[in-house]
């Protein structure tokens, strides 16, 4: 794997689960996107706070911020976790270059607000086992993940 | 890398380069999200018929598109290659199981009207060897290179 020497450009986004679907204005003239799942008309997620013209590693790290808060939904319940309805996922995409060649790195962080930290990252962790994103991108870019319980 | 028994849902993007920066409605209620790349505000990929909620897949699709356009055009130029003004690149991404578990597969076509089939396909496998996205899911996920040049 190729180290990221100087990061262009980073795309973020903070995805929570709506099951009302309901959708909201960001700020600075930026807007919510409304993600449906496979098979599923109901909006499941809201990706907020999208740029008027994303970039690409904002749409990338919107697909994996969908399917990653699936995962651990999914994890949660083989666990007999209850998440807070407050579950978040944060997703910085780096797009950056080292010599001629351009590469991406990620950062995923998951805030289940009064979980213990253990809970959370065993939640972290086994969702990035299943999530078919966090497979694709397996052993090829650098990905760090993060927990927040506060 | 394993293989996708059953697909259970694509997300599809048509992306075309736009130096005017123009948007359009597509069809079926679909709205077009026009891209930005990294330290260019002015909008330069269009990503056509975006569906009004869309999938992970489609965003997916819709990254790895907007970047595999633009490595399209590195490799034209450094080939002394003109592209035409009508090209395109469709990318379908599956979501997909095998056994239990959920995986990744992907579809690129590149569309470039006029142009030979040797060079049409050289410019597909070489963006493909520079796009940063190609890159962070080699070897893992299957990827289809195709070329239309009618």
């Amino acid at each position: 794997m190729s180290k990221i020497e100087k990061v262009l450009a980073t795309g973020k986004t903070h995805t929570t689960v709506s099951a009302a679907g309901k959708t909201s204005r960001g700020h600075s003239g930026s807007l919510d996107i409304v993600l449906s799942s496979p098979g599923n008309a109901t909006p499941a997620h809201v990706f907020s706070n999208t740029q008027p013209h994303p970039t690409a590693e904002q749409l990338f790290a919107g697909a994996w911020s969908a399917c990653y808060t699936a995962a651990v939904g999914l994890v949660a319940k083989d666990l007999n976790v209850t998440l807070p309805a407050d579950t978040a996922v944060e997703i910085e995409v780096d797009l950056g270059q080292t010599g001629q060649a351009y590469f991406l790195q990620a950062r995923l962080t998951l805030r289940v607000p009064g979980l213990s930290n253990e809970i959370a990252t065993k939640l972290a962790h086994t969702a990035d086992q299943i999530c078919p994103y966090s497979k694709a991108t397996r052993g090829n870019i650098d990905v760090a993940l993060n927990v927040i319980t506060e």
